[in-house]
Parts: structure tokens; C-alpha cells; sequence
């Protein structure tokens, strides 16, 4: 079922919908116009929390409840804009960037006056250089219009708005690291408590949002609750933009109410068009690299936050990756855990060596093609010694992809391990591509 | 703060709720093992050693109260993951369970994490035997590795961080100890991290490298052999070490050290704690400024001048030579024709007999512990009278307490009150720095006033006037009140204003937050010092006003030169007072009148121990050679020992036991280290032999020995430095001898007895004797406890010694009074000859002999003549051209330095340097001087 | 002591270039204005000091510290920490080849093998005509046109191992360009294949603003041109 309506990707209902004009004639900053001149930042935090958005950024947190987190009376406040998407898969903050640069704009704005931040930040990860300079324009464009500054529409609100460009490093995606980045120093997480709307950027109350999620709020607000309630199910309201990629026909981004079925995105031909080839899907991994896999066993599972979760695994961003048959469980453990390894910014122990060993080994597996027996139980202790154990989530999350692996094909390991006893080392298999292809037939499925 | 009550592995304990687990399981001797968390640094919870399992009970989601289960205790819900202890604060009803096998799992998990990275050189590593790391694999590590790969990360090894510091990046943890004591306590960021992940690794890219005068402490705190000081490196293995009890003499801080000594050869020198004191730090002077102790050319045997050369003798040939000269000068002269001259470094003990020779023996008071030379510091009695209370403990100052830095640089002058000072501030407190010059103590101040010089007094009334104000009633025993008064009518705030160039709001500023203080500390260095009383009166009397004088934690704290200066004082090595402050009928001569006496020939015979006139102040040396005689005790053959008649080899402070007094009048002992030549004899008993000498008497075979030493033998492997460490044998050696009768006879058979006399006689030291000394060594609350070196260890060692006794302030004595009149100006008027005004810097690495052939030697900076931006602009002067300051005195020339926040009209030099010698155009405590670009 | 600086301070000195003070001066201060502190300008500057002396040299490092006056430890750091400040020479076009999932399964592998070949480099090194420096990325966020690569920062789409010829020609024949000349990707662009094989340029869709009154009841249903490249705030002008 398409959407009649896009609420975040409406350049397909309104074509040149980034054109400021074309936005402004589009009911473009009418709900900022309306918050700013009409309503109190109470009722906008009333009115998000109850449409019952939740953060797109990963953790499907309430955004209204995080917003009222805020201590009273404590300012200067900031709102920060989190673009650095960098995880594997998720590719929708550009896109939205690209496409429909001032409904963002509108929402941090927006966002900005609701929470009584007088300055906000987008934080873009240095590798969108031309998001950036789109987003520069725009707010250039907004200035010009008098929608951010001093004194707006003589209501004597102030907000100002800046890109802040990243320069490489997927942690600075994590809030508090987000926040050491923008004070110019390494991005590496701090400790919480306190929390970043109690002691954030600078050391001032800080909320952090994703784009999505802020580009939610300018509809919210204009529409009502009820309008954006009737997508999407009663824990999960709205509507996601899934970032589809991998092996479909037509990978790309769609926008649909949460709820919609896994094989719908996959399979409907609006989507991703079935898989390429018409070959089997063996792996999903449906929020993200820190998302556990999800198998062919699953395409029935509605995409919602309760239902994925419930299937065991996790919404995340709503990055669905989708991997046929031909990858090897081990070779993509060993990608996913090269990127966290490359990513882990070494402050603890547990991420900074367990990502390093954890990659070491399943190297043996994945690119030089064989294992040992006694591998398999280092694997498991290594992630068990991780999880639970790092700083901050993007160790974490680098034990899903092993664990995953590990427990949905432990065959593909121990065919592994029984090719090398059988002849000597095995194949020197490259890239876990159709080399590896005589060890996956080992397991008809 | 509150108490809470908790429980960790069954066992309850009630705690401050300030907290963390780490700490409050320590309190129930539960160890929780770590590496990042230092208790001294910010917790950071990065190596993630400390995960332990964690409840609380459980809330009833309306009362808030806590649910309880069918025995009526509280229900606890473990949280769902291991929590890192070092960053979780306790609270009321916590449970933490830090044995189960889950904890255990994780902790050896983090452990084989980390030895996948760290090679294992603990052989050739220096860290061998207090190693942390190798503890804690011992108790909670892993036996065997899995990581079977030859990967472990690859750096080049040895690598500089500057040249008193050494990296082995291989060897790093990755725990950021050193980068957070740098960055946090220090405030010196000069080391970071480059890279990340794995490769991520510790760099420092200041200029020079390392650019910190208290780097060698991350070598203490590094919890493995990554940061080692060359000073050290490869020297000997840990448990081979036999750790001494010593003192730090190269300052008024008087840190407690340790002498780390094999094969009677000095190998290190560590921190040993004393919170009162350096808590557990110590500077790199302290640290590596101590090879003086064995330099080569250490003098052994008496010399006397025979035939014009300086030649070995007996100790009776010396000590004959010496009376008999003495005896004869006496004769015909009288003994105000002698006087002595002493070092700020040597101990109470030989101080105290020093002067008593001068006053009983050759019957004079030329005696003092300067050198003549002008700009010299003033001697401080009032630094005495007004000192901190007894009891005073900086460590526990936070809120409530305002420091008042006044003409001082505490990095330079004492570098180890940066420390405690900064811990002020971090603690709550409020700093007003207050010089002409900026310091680096301004970054940590919550004020800063920048006075133009010769402006000090006005400022200083201007903040009396503004706190008198508020004062309703000046307190009891005070005079002078009605003098204080008259001189604050006469002072006008924006003629102050105007006068220092400071905003009068900023003076405002300051009155309020020393009108606010519950605790009033003021610090003042060099720049009050030289001026003595005319500007340390009216630092005093901002305590009197406040009634803070006489009490814990507020006072005066005077950055004096040397380790012993105050001591010296307190003996009495000065000309105008006998030991404890008792003025004396018949005044001798200063060192700044000796000069001229000699000269003249009415001073004809000296005795100088342990100080070097002519090296620093060249016409002493005319002087000195138109004496008719003249003794040099010193430990090597100094510019002024060459010119001596007798030289006597003196012993440095590692080689006998005594007492010194610290900036704070605390009372500290350093116990025998080295053993040197049998026959040598300790400062003390060399005087007492030429005493004996002139009344004829035998001569004593001062033993260096004659008491019993205390040495702490560490045991080996294990946990030596903990408090539980093995004590060593501490025989205490009590005087027998009655003090009269020692006195009388100068027969003193050891140092205890000497101890025992100044605690008889010299006001204030009652009880301050060796035996009271050591026994606050118990003194409970201190320092480490039980069972915990993976806490501390590697790092400073535990206090076995004794911390030291602080004698009383004057104003602490019964029926003290306070004295408010203010002190008569000293304005140096302005000339046209000479425009500025020279500012004369203390700096911590200078020409000083205790820092020959110490590694420091390479940071003693060459001379230069820094001058304002504008000013140079206005002279044509650029930087680096030569520049010659020229005053009534004589002129200097140098390189220029331009600086853009040094203020216009001064010039500033730094003081003992070898090719700047700035005394020789100091004209008193302020100099004026006109400068000019010395033609190429 | 170090001569020369007008700015020299009693503690601690340091060194003093006054280069991209003098040449930013206004682009320095508007980044300034923007936080609360200037330490948050550290990236952004890093980002102009790149551009300016190619990559970044000690000295470049140095001179950022002192503009805004921090340790400069602390800047190195942040030099090492992050991926897109090279602290060695690197060729005019930065080849970022993402090599992650999606990539990876999607031609990421032929296509660096297909670059290697080209331009007889690996990874990590640079051609010797100066002109390429090759190196493997993680994921870039536009996983649906797999393979993905970024030269300077500028996109490129659906880059199979087919069109790696046409890609290195494109790069060699826009050299000269703004995009060529910032490897902080300044003027970075987004480019895909066309039919034909050969990249163009993706129009960005902004359009310069119109005040409402000239705008009113015209429906602006064609973009009309590309956002003109002029340099924002926080990029420098070219320095060519
Ligand atoms: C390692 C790591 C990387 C992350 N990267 C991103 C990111 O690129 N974009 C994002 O919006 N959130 C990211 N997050 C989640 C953010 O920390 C944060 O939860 C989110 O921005 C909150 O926004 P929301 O409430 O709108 O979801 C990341 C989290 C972690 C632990
Ligand atoms: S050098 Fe030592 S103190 Fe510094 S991070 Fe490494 S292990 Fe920690
Ligand atoms: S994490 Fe607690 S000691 Fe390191």
C-alpha cells in the first residue's frame, strides 16, 4: 500500500519541493509561523508527545518525553541536529537533505522554539559535503526570509541555525560523542549521567534528534495529531523512511507507515521489487548494522518497533539490508565487525580489543577460507566478554553481527572448520562473494 | 553530604553519598580492581576493570518507598548489566556484589583484552615488581592467552616524550592516568592521544615535548611500564630497592620523599605521601634534582691551605687550624670581628648549633642565612607570626575558603602549591592572583588583578580600607588600629585605581570574596618577600581585620627560598633575633654589612656553612679575600670554599638524619640514606667539633652514625608500599643525656639529643622532638589503607616515617598580639633616567648548584630581557637583539624577549641565571633601570 | 626563545603564523560567532588549513592551535582521530572507495581491484603523477547506488568496475576544477553515469530565494538553475 501522502519524502508529491518557493507555496513554515506567533513551547512538546513520535535515529525514544527532560529554568539551551549517519545501510538524513532541505530546516527550527534553544547545530558527518552546502544555502535562504535570526516575525524569538561538518567517524554519531565533536575535540563518548539534557554541548541542556525525526515535526504540528496517528500502529504512529539496500532490485528509499510487512518492502514492485535475480533472501538486517539478523523466516514481520523487536531484533534507523544466499554468515560478520573495529574510537577496553580479536579471527574464516575448532568457542567468549561491558553502544552493537552469525548458521562455521581438517588449510576464498559458494551449498535451505 | 549505608559482597558499610563503589567498597578492605580510575583523577570508566554487579531495591512506583519481601527487607533489582564501580555513586540501599562468576568473568575478560595488546616484557620492563598490571593479572587475569596471533600492537620502543620522560607505546593501556593528571591537575595539556581504536596512542606536541614540571608523576601513576624517566630507566629492578624516608629540600613545600637507594647508590627519588603536604606528587626538581647528592667531585677530607694550596688534613689538623685562628681573631678583635654565614638548605639541627657557636662560643651575632646581595628576600617574621594555624591541611580546603595569591609564582617558586592550590579551586574555593606579571596560576584563578609594579601597597591598602569597612569590630590584643585607620583615610580608591591600573570594581571584587571567606589563606612569594615587612604587614593585616589569624586553615603561607628557610629563621641564623623570635640586646651584622666590614678590617673571620656567596653575588668575593681567615663548609669546592683557609666536607641531606621546617612551619624528618666516608661527619657534629675545638675540649668522633637509622625494607613481590607494608625497623632513639646538661658540654652524641635541646629551648618546638616525629606515623586517616596497592601502586609510597609536626604560628602563642599598624611606604620614585621598572623572575630550573648534573640542567633557560610589545616598539627593539638595561647599580645586556602580556614600562629578567647575573644591577628590592638597544 | 612573534606571551610560548589569520580573517571570525566557545572551531579550520597547504603539515597543525590560541597537542589530536584530515601529502583527487556492506556485495571489490589496476597503485598510496591517492572507506551512505565512491568529497554513483575508466577519466579531465583543487570538498558535487557511461552532474535543486511578494500565485514547478558554487561561510575562496 503506498502512501497517498509522504509526510517526510514529499518531493514526490510536490516535485522541486526543495526550491524554497516551491516549499513556501507548499505550506512551507506555516506551522513554524503558526508555533511561533500562536502557541507556547509547551504545546508544541504536548502536541509531539501526542502523536506519539518516536526518535528515528535508533532507539525509537518518545521525542516528547525526551524533550521534557529539560530542567526548568536552565539556559542557555541547544538543540543538535544528529546527520552523521554512518552506520552501514541508512542512507535517508542525506536523501531528506537533498530532496527536502527546508521541511528539516522547519523542523530544527521548529524544534528549536518548542524546546526554547535559542541556537541549534546540524551536525552532518564531514563526508556530506554537499549535503552541507545544500543545508548552507537553505539556511541562507531562511535567514533571508527572516525565519531564523533575531526577533522572529516580531515575536521576539530567536533562533539561530548552523550546519556543524564532522570529519570522519561514525562514533560522533553517539550523542555525547556528537557533543565532544562539536566542541572540537575527539568524538568520544562521556560518561552519563548526566544525561545531555541535563549537561550537554557546553555543558548546557542539550536535545539531540535525528533529521527524520525533526523533519517529522513541521507535519505534526501543521496536521494534527490525529492526521499523523491514522498512519502507522498505536505504539508505532507515523511513518519511516527505510533506507532499502542490498540485494533487491530496487534499492533505494520508501517511505511507509510503520507496520507494513518486511516482504512487502521487499517484494511489492513500488519498492524493492523483489530480490535480483529472483534469487532466496538468507539474511535481513533490518535497523542498521547494530540490528541482530533476521532471516527468510521473517518477511512476515511487520516493520514496527514491537514487532521487529519482537521477532528479535531491532527497528534501529530502518536501514534494511537485505543479503541473498550467496554471502557467507561469517564473511558478513567480518565485514560488519571491520567496520566497528574501524570505527571503535579506543577509549574502552572491551570494544577497542574485543572488535580487533574478533576480526582477527573470523578473518581466518571469511577471507582465508578455513578455521579451527577451537575458534568457534573464542568467538562466543569474545562477544560475551564485550556485551554489557563497553563504554557506550557502539561496542554493543558490534556483538550483534557475531552473535547473530554464530547462532543463526553455526553450520557455516563448523563447515568452515571441517573443510580446513580435511584438506589442509582450504581455498584461499576472497571477499566471502561466490568463492565461498561450495561451503553455503553445504547448507540446503 | 550525607551518610548512606550500603552493602558489597555482605558486608555493610555506611559511606558519604558522594562516593563512587571503588572507593566505598575500599572503606569494607574490598578491592575492586582498576586501571583508569586514580582516586586522585576524575573517573572516566574507560578500561572497564571495574565492572562489579549492582542493585537497588526496588521502589514501589506510587510511595516511592522501597518494596519489601516476606522478611521485611527491601527487594533489590539487580541491574540488568555489570556496572563499571569507578563511575557509579553509591546510594542509600545499594547492594554490589563484586566475586560472582559472572563479575569474575568480566573482569578477566577486560584482562586478556588488554594483554592482547601488551607485550609481555616484564623481564627487561622497569614497572617489574610494582606493576599493576602484573598484579592484577595475578588475582584476576586469565593464565593463558587464546589470542594466538603474533599481533600485538607494534610501536617503535623507546620513544622520547620529552627529555626526562620515556614511552613505550607498546606497553600503554590506554587509560588516559597521565593525560587527565596533565590536563586535570597539572594544567599542563601537553599529552593527548593520536589516532584512535588500536592504534590510538599517547603523544605530547608541545615545545619542547612534555613541557611540564610535574611530568614525572605520570610515571607513578602509569599503571604500567608505557611511561618510565630516564632518570631511572634501566637503573635497577624495584624490589632491589631499599626505600628511605627523605625530604625535598629545593623548596619551602618540603615534599616527603623517598630515596630510593641500592648498593648505597641513590637510584630514584619517589613521592611519599603526606596529604598535608605534597600529598602523593612531587615536582621534577624534586624528582630528578637530587644527583647533587652524588656528584663526583664530593669532598671527603678536611682541607687546609697550606703554602697557598688547599690540602688534605686530618679532621684534628682542620679543627686545630680552625680554633686557633678563631681564638686569635677573638683575642685581638673581640668576637663581633666573626661572623657565619648558612645555607636556607641545612638542617634545624645544624643551624641551631650554628648560631649557638656564634652567640656562646665566639660571641657573635653576625650571623645569617643571606647573602648580601641586593633584592634579596627580607627576613619574614611575619610570615611566622601570621602563619596558617597549626592543623591546616590545603587538601581538605574547598568551599568556604579564599586564597589570596599576592606577588607570587607558585609554579616557579614552589611548584607543588600550583597543585594544591588548583585542588583549592577544583574543591570549590575561590584564588585571587594578584602580580604584575601573569602566571600560569592565573588560568586556574577565579581572579585575577594585575597591579603595575611598585603599586603593591596601594593595592594592598586600597583591599584594607574596602574590608575595614565592613568590619563592625576589630578583634581583641590588637594595636595599632587607630594608625591603620589614619593611613586608610588617606587612601582613595580611584587614586589606587588609577595608580595600579586596576578597575575599582576588580578591587570590590576582591574585598567581597576575602569578606565572604570562612577560610582566608594568603600565599605571597618573591615579590612581597624582597620588600620584607612593608608589604607582609599589610597581607597580615587583612587576618587580623577578618579575625583570621591564629587559626586552622587560614593564615600566611610564605613561598620562602629553600627547603629550610623557615628553620633557619626559627633558629635564629640572623643577626638581630635569637632562636624563636627573641630579640636580642646587641644586633650583629647582615651578610649585606659583612661585606663592607671585611673590607674595612673590622670583620676578620668567617665561618660559612653550605652557602655560596661569590658564585652568586660577585664583590663577596673581594670581601671574603680580605678576611684574615676564613672556614667554608660545603660538599663540594665551591667559588667560595676556594677561597677558604680551612675547607670541611659537609654531608647533603641524604646523608644524615635531621629535622627541617617547612613553608607551613611543619617540622619534617629525613632519615640517613647514603652512608659516606667514616670518618665524615653530619653538618651538625662538625660544628659542635669546632666548638669543642675552641673550649679546647677533645674532639668527638662524630660518627655519621651514632644513632640508630631507620631504614623500610619493602618485601619483595608484594605489596611493600601498602600501609600494611612491612614498617621496617624503627628503633627510636631518645635522648638520655639531659638538653642542660648537652648544652653546657656540647657533647651531643647524636642528632636526637639536638632535636631534643631545640624542643627545649627555641618557643614553638616544645614536644617537637625525633620520638614525637615518628609517632605520627599512626596517625590514623591517612593516606592509603589496608590491603591496597593495586590501588596506589607504582605509585607514591605510603608514609612510614611520619608526617611531620607543624609548630605554632607567634599568633597562636598565648597572649600574642596583633599588630595593625601599617609599615612606612618604600616607594622607589619614578626617574626619567631610569623609566622601568625591573621585574625580577624566580625560576624553578636556574644556575642553582643542587641542580648540577641533574637532567634538569638542560632546562635552566639562556638569558634574555622580555619587554612589552609596545615598549619595544617604541625602542626599536625586536626580538632577539641585544638590549642593555642599564640602573645606578651597573647594566646587563641580553636578547631580547618581546611579549605582548607582559605590562608597558617594566622590563623582566630572570633571576640566577649563569650569563645574566641581575644582581649586579639590582639597586635594592625594587630597581629602576633604563633601556636601550645595544648598537650591532 | 623564539623570535619574531609580536604575539609572543610570558607562558607558554608559542609559535605564531599569521597566514591563514590574514588570508580567513572574516570567514574565521563569522566561525567564531557561531559557538560558545572557540574551540568548537577547530574543525572547520583544520578543514581550510587542509585546503589551503594541501594537507596538513606540522606547521598548518601548529598555526590552527594558535588561532585559537589551544595546546597543540590537543589539535593534533584531533587530527589523528579523524579520517578526513591527512596529516601526509595526498594526491589531488582523494579516491574513497567504499568497501562496506552493501558495497561490498555489490561490486565495491571488482571496482577497487579495477582502480588498483588503472592507476598501479594499492590502497593508501598515492600515484606518482600526484594525481590519485586511493584509499578503502566504510560505508557512505548511499547504499542504494552501489559501488559508491567520493573523490574530494564529491559523490559518485553506480561506479562498477566498467565505468572505473570513465571515472579516472572524468577525475583527470575536472582536475583543474574547484572540486579538484579542494580535497576538503569545499565545492564537492554529486555525480552519476549517464547512458552513455560518463558522469555529469546531478543539478542540486535549490534555487536562489525569491521574496514572497515577486513569488506569489507563480508556481515554480521547473527548478531553475543549480545552485550557484559560491563559497559559504565556513569555506574558504579559492586560493588558486
Ligand atoms: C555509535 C552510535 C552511532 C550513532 N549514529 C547515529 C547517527 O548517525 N544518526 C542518528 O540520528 N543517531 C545516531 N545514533 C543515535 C544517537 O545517539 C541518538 O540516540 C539519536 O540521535 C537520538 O535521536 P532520536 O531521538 O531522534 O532518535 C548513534 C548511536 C550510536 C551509539
Ligand atoms: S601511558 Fe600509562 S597512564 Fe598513560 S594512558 Fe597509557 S597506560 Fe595509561
Ligand atoms: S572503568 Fe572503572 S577503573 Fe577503569
Amino acid at each position: 500500500m503506498a502512501l497517498t501522502e509522504h509526510v517526510i519524502m514529499r518531493e514526490l508529491d510536490v516535485p522541486n519541493i526543495a526550491d524554497f518557493n516551491v516549499y513556501l507555496q507548499h505550506d512551507g513554515y506555516v506551522a513554524y509561523r503558526k508555533a511561533l506567533t500562536e502557541m507556547k513551547p509547551n504545546e508544541i512538546v504536548q502536541i509531539v508527545s501526542d502523536a506519539g513520535l518516536r526518535g528515528r535515529g535508533g532507539a525509537g525514544f518518545p521525542t516528547g518525553r525526551k524533550w521534557s527532560f529539560l530542567p526548568r529554568g536552565v539556559y542557555p539551551r541547544y538543540l543538535l541536529c544528529n546527520c552523521d549517519e554512518s552506520e552501514p545501510g541508512t542512507f535517508n538524513n542525506h536523501q531528506i537533505i537533498d530532496l527536502n532541505p527546508h521541511q528539516l530546516i522547519e523542523g530544527v527550527a521548529l524544534s528549536a522554539f518548542a524546546i526554547e534553544a535559542e541556537t541549534a547545530y546540524i551536525y552532518c558527518r564531514g563526508e556530506f559535503a554537499t549535503a552541507v552546502r545544500t543545508l548552507e544555502h537553505a539556511i541562507e535562504q531562511a535567514y533571508a526570509a527572516g525565519f531564523l535570526g533575531k526577533n522572529i516575525f516580531g515575536t521576539g524569538v530567536n533562533i539561530d541555525l548552523y550546519v556543524h561538518r564532522g570529519a570522519g567517524a561514525y562514533i560522533c554519531g553517539e550523542e555525547t560523542a556528537l557533543m565532544e565533536s562539536l566542541e572540537g575535540k575527539i568524538g568520544q563518548p562521556r560518561n552519563k549521567p548526566p544525561f545531555p539534557a541535563v549537561e550537554g554541548l557546553y555543558r548546557k541542556p542539550t536535545i539531540i534528534n535525528n533529521v527524520e525525526t525533526l523533519a517529522n515535526v513541521p507535519p505534526i504540528v501543521r496536521r494534527g495529531v490525529d492526521w499523523y496517528r491514522s498512519y502507522g500502529t498505536p505504539q508505532s504512529p507515523g511513518t519511516k523512511v527505510f533506507s532499502l539496500s542490498g540485494h533487491v532490485k530496487r534499492p533505494g528509499n520508501y517511505e511507509l507507515p510503520f507496520g507494513v510487512p518486511l516482504r512487502e518492502l521487499i517484494y511489492s514492485p513500488e519498492y524493492g521489487g523483489g530480490m535480483q535475480a529472483d534469487r532466496p533472501v538468507k539474511i535481513i538486517i533490518p535497523g542498521g548494522a547494530s540490528a541482530p539478523w533476521l532471516t527468510d523466516k521473517h518477511l512476515d514481520t511487520p516493520l514496527d518497533y514491537e514487532s521487529v523487536a519482537a521477532a528479535g531484533s531491532m527497528l534501529g534507523s530502518g536501514a534494511v539490508m537485505v543479503l541473498n544466499d550467496t554471502v557467507s554468515a561469517p564473511h558478513l560478520a567480518y565485514k560488519m565487525d571491520e567496520f566497528f573495529k574501524h570505527e571503535s574510537c579506543g577509549k574502552c577496553t572491551p570494544c577497542r580489543e574485543g572488535t580487533h580479536w574478533l576480526v582477527k579471527v573470523l578473518h581466518r574464516f571469511a577471507e582465508e577460507g578455513h578455521g579451527r575448532a577451537e575458534d568457534i568457542p573464542v568467538l562466543h567468549s569474545i562477544y560475551r566478554q564485550m556485551q554489557g561491558n563497553c563504554f557506550c553502544l557502539l561496542g554493543e552493537s558490534a556483538v550483534m553481527p557475531i552473535k547473530s552469525a554464530l547462532a543463526l548458521f553455526p553450520e557455516e562455521f563448523e563447515a568452515y572448520v571441517a573443510r580446513a581438517a580435511s584438506n589442509g588449510k582450504g581455498h584461499n576464498g576472497k571477499n566471502g562473494h561466490a568463492q565461498v559458494q561450495p561451503v553455503i551449498a553445504l547448507q540446503q535451505r | 553530604m550525607a551518610e548512606i549505608t550500603i552493602t558489597v559482597d555482605g558486608v555493610q558499610i555506611t559511606v558519604p553519598d558522594t562516593m563512587n563503589v571503588v572507593d566505598a567498597a575500599r572503606l569494607a578492605a574490598i578491592q575492586i580492581p582498576v586501571f583508569c580510575y586514580h582516586p586522585r583523577l576524575p573517573a572516566v570508566g574507560m578500561c572497564r576493570m571495574c565492572m562489579v554487579a549492582i542493585g537497588t531495591p526496588r521502589l514501589d512506583r506510587d510511595t516511592r518507598q522501597p518494596v519489601l519481601d516476606e522478611h521485611g527487607k527491601p527487594m533489590i533489582q539487580m541491574l540488568p548489566k555489570l556496572q563499571p564501580a569507578c563511575t557509579t555513586r553509591v546510594s542509600e540501599g545499594m547492594v554490589v556484589i563484586t566475586k560472582s562468576d559472572e563479575v569474575k568473568f568480566a573482569q578477566n575478560g577486560v584482562l586478556e583484552f588488554l594483554l592482547t595488546s601488551h607485550p609481555l616484557d616484564c623481564p627487561v620492563c622497569d614497572k617489574g615488581g610494582e606493576c599493576p598490571l602484573q598484579n592484577l593479572t595475578m588475582e584476576w587475569g586469565p593464565s593463558t592467552s587464546r589470542f594466538d596471533y603474533s599481533d600485538k600492537v607494534h610501536f617503535e620502543k623507546p620513544y622520547k616524550l620529552g627529555d626526562l620522560i620515556n614511552l613505550d607505546r607498546e606497553r600503554c593501556i590506554l587509560c588516559s592516568r597521565c593525560v587527565r593528571f596533565q590536563d586535570d591537575l597539572a594544567d599542563d595539556p601537553v599529552l593527548g592521544f593520536d589516532q584512535r581504536g588500536r592504534k590510538w596512542h599517547i603523544i605530547s606536541k608541545s615545545d619542547p615535548p612534555f613541557d611540564s614540571k610535574f611530568s614525572g608523576n605520570t610515571t607513578d601513576i602509569c599503571p604500567v611500564g608505557a611511561l618510565t624517566t630516564s632518570d631511572f630507566r634501566f637503573r635497577a629492578r624495584a624490589w632491589e630497592l631499599t626505600a628511605v624516608p627523605s625530604l625535598c629540600n629545593h623548596c619551602a613545600v618540603g615534599c616527603n620523599t623517598t630515596l630510593d637507594m641500592r648498593h648505597n647508590q641513590l637510584q630514584r627519588v619517589m613521592p611519599r605521601e603526606n596529604a598535608a603536604v605534597n600529598d602523593i606528587w612531587i615536582c621534577d626538581k624534586g624528582r630528578f634534582g637530587h644527583r647533587f647528592i652524588e656528584r663526583e667531585n664530593r669532598l671527603t677530607t678536611p682541607l687546609v691551605r697550606r703554602d697557598g694550596q688547599l690540602q688534605p688534613a686530618t679532621w684534628d689538623e682542620a679543627l686545630d687550624v680552625i680554633a686557633t685562628n678563631f681564638r686569635a681573631i677573638q683575642a685581638t678583635d673581640g668576637g663581633a670581628a666573626l661572623a657565619g654565614l648558612a645555607g636556607e638548605h641545612l638542617a634545624n639541627e645544624d643551624l641551631f648549633l650554628f648560631q649557638r657557636l656564634f652567640r656562646e662560643v665566639l660571641g657573635s651575632n653576625n650571623l645569617d642565612t643571606r647573602i648580601g646581595a641586593p633584592g634579596e628576600y627580607a627576613l619574614d617574621d611575619v610570615g611566622y607570626q601570621y602563619g596558617v594555624g597549626v592543623g591546616t591541611n590545603l587538601m581538605k580546603l574547598g568551599k568556604g575558603t579564599a586564597v589570596l595569591v599576592f606577588g607570587a609564582d607558585p609554579e616557579e617558586e614552589a611548584p607543588l602549591y600550583m597543585l594544591r592550590l588548583r585542588q583549592i579551586v577544583t574543591q570549590g574555593g575561590s584564588l585571587i592572583v594578584a602580580n604584575p606579571r601573569p602566571t600560569k596560576l592565573d588560568r586556574s584563578a577565579t581572579q585575577t588583578l594585575r597591579y603595575r609594579p611598585d603599586s603593591e601597597r596601594d593595592v594592598l591598602l586600597a583591599l584594607l580600607k574596602l574590608v575595614s569597612a565592613e568590619t563592625k569590630q576589630i578583634p581583641q590584643r590588637t594595636t595599632g588600629a587607630a594608625e591603620l585607620k589614619g593611613t586608610l583615610e588617606q587612601t582613595k580608591l580611584d587614586v589606587v585605581a588609577k595608580l595600579s591600573g586596576l578597575e575599582q570594581a576588580a578591587l570590590e571584587q576582591a574585598a567581597q570574596t576575602i569578606l565572604a571567606a570562612e577560610h582566608l589563606l594568603i600565599v605571597y612569594g618573591a615579590d612581597v618577600l624582597v620588600h620584607g615587612a612593608s608589604l607582609s604587614a599589610l597581607l597580615a593585616n587583612l587576618l587580623i581585620l577578618r579575625g583570621k589569624v591564629g587559626l586552622v586553615n587560614s593564615g600566611l603561607i610564605p613561598l620562602l627560598a629553600r627547603g629550610n628557610s623557615r628553620g633557619a629563621l626559627d633558629m635564629g641564623v640572623r643577626p638581630d633575633k635569637a632562636a624563636g623570635y627573641r630579640p636580642l640586646q646587641q644586633v650583629g651584622l647582615t651578610a649585606r654589612e659583612m661585606w663592607p666590614a671585611a673590607l674595612a678590617g673590622k670583620l676578620r673571620g668567617m665561618y660559612v656553612m653550605g652557602s655560596d656567596p661569590v658564585a652568586s653575588y660577585a664583590p663577596a668575593q673581594a670581601a671574603l679575600d680580605a678576611l684574615a681567615f676564613l672556614v667554608v663548609q660545603d660538599t663540594t669546592l665551591t667559588a667560595t670554599a676556594q677561597l677558604a683557609d680551612v675547607v670541611l666536607p659537609g654531608m647533603t641531606v641524604a646523608e644524615y638524619d635531621a629535622t627541617y621546617t617547612n613553608a607551613e612551619r611543619r617540622v619534617q624528618r629525613a632519615r640517613l640514606a647514603r652512608k659516606v666516608d667514616d670518618a665524615s661527619k653530619p653538618n651538625w657534629a662538625i660544628v659542635q667539633a669546632i666548638a669543642q675545638a675552641m673550649r679546647g675540649e677533645p674532639v668527638l668522633a662524630g660518627a655519621v652514625s651514632s644513632e640508630t637509622t631507620t631504614t623500610i625494607t619493602r618485601t619483595v613481590g608484594g605489596n611493600g608500599k601498602g600501609g600494611n607494608g612491612v614498617q621496617g625497623k624503627l628503633t627510636l632513639t631518645t635522648s638520655t643525656a639531659s638538653a642542660d646538661a648537652a648544652q653546657e658540654n656540647w657533647d651531643y652524641m647524636t642528632v636526637a639529643e639536638v632535636a631534643a635541646d631545640i624542643a627545649d629551648l627555641v618557643p614553638g618546638y616544645a614536644g617537637i622532638t625525633h620520638t614525637a616525629l615518628a609517632q605520627t606515623a599512626q596517625t590514623k586517616g591517612w593516606g592509603r589503607q589496608a590491603n591496597e596497592a593495586y590501588f596506589y601502586d607504582g605509585t607514591s609510597y605510603a608514609n612510614a616515617e611520619g608526617v611531620g609536626l607543624q609548630v605554632p604560628s607567634g599568633a597562636e602563642l598565648p597572649k600574642a598580639t596583633f599588630d595593625l599598624t601599617p609599615p612606612p611606604a618604600t616607594k622607589v620614585p619614578a626617574s626619567s633616567t631610569y623609566p622601568f621598572a625591573l621585574l625580577v623572575q624566580t625560576l624553578a630550573y636556574r644556575n642553582d648548584p643542587f641542580l648540577h648534573d641533574s637532567l634538569l640542567q638542560s632546562h635552566i633557560p639562556a638569558g634574555y630581557i622580555a619587554l612589552n610589545t609596545d615598549d619595544a616598539a617604541k625602542l626599536g627593539i625586536a626580538a632577539g637583539a641585544q638590549v642593555q638595561l642599564t640602573s645606578a647599580a651597573g647594566s646587563l645586556r641580553a636578547p631580547a624577549r618581546v611579549v605582548a602580556d607582559l605590562p608597558t614600562g617594566c622590563v623582566l629578567v630572570p633571576a640566577g641565571l649563569a650569563d645574566l647575573p641581575v644582581s649586579t644591577i639590582q639597586t635594592g628590592a625594587l630597581t629602576r633601570v633604563a633601556v636601550s638597544r645595544v648598537a650591532e | 626563545m623564539q623570535g619574531g612573534g609580536e604575539k609572543e606571551s610570558l607562558l607558554p610560548p608559542c609559535k605564531q603564523q599569521t597566514m591563514l589569520k590574514a588570508t580567513y580573517a572574516t570567514q574565521i571570525e563569522s566561525l567564531l560567532a557561531r559557538y560558545a566557545s572557540p574551540r568548537s572551531v577547530v574543525l572547520p579550520l583544520l578543514y581550510m588549513a587542509q585546503d589551503h597547504y594541501g594537507h596538513l603539515t606540522e606547521e598548518a597543525i601548529n598555526e590552527v592551535a594558535a588561532i585559537l590560541n589551544l595546546p597543540a597537542t590537543d589539535v593534533f589530536e584531533v587530527v589523528g582521530f579523524y579520517t578526513l584530515f591527512y596529516d601526509r601529502p595526498v594526491g589531488r583527487w582523494m579516491v574513497q572507495v567504499c568497501d562496506d556492506v552493501p558495497c561490498c556485495y555489490c561490486g565495491a571489490e571488482a571496482l577497487l581491484d579495477a582502480l588498483k589496476q588503472q592507476l598501479g597503485i594499492s590502497e593508501e598510496q598515492t600515484s606518482s603523477d600526484g594525481m590519485f591517492t586511493l584509499q578503502r572507506v566504510k560505508c557512505l551512505a548511499a547504499c542504494h547506488r552501489p559501488p559508491v565512491v567520493q573523490a574530494n568529497l564529491s559523490y559518485f554513483y553506480d561506479v562498477t568496475a566498467e565505468r572505473a575508466d570513465a571515472f579516472i577519466r572524468f577525475l583527470r579531465e575536472h582536475a583543474d576544477t574547484p572540486q579538484g583543487k579542494s580535497v576538503s570538498g569545499f565545492y564537492a558535487e554529486d555525480y552519476e553515469p549517464d547512458a552513455n557511461g560518463t558522469f555529469r552532474q546531478i543539478p542540486r535543486k535549490l534555487v536562489a530565494y525569491q521574496p514572497p511578494a515577486a513569488s506569489n500565485g507563480t508556481p515554480a514547478a521547473e527548478p531553475s538553475q543549480p545552485a550557484p558554487s559560491e563559497p559559504s561561510a565556513a569555506s574558504p575562496p579559492e586560493t588558486a
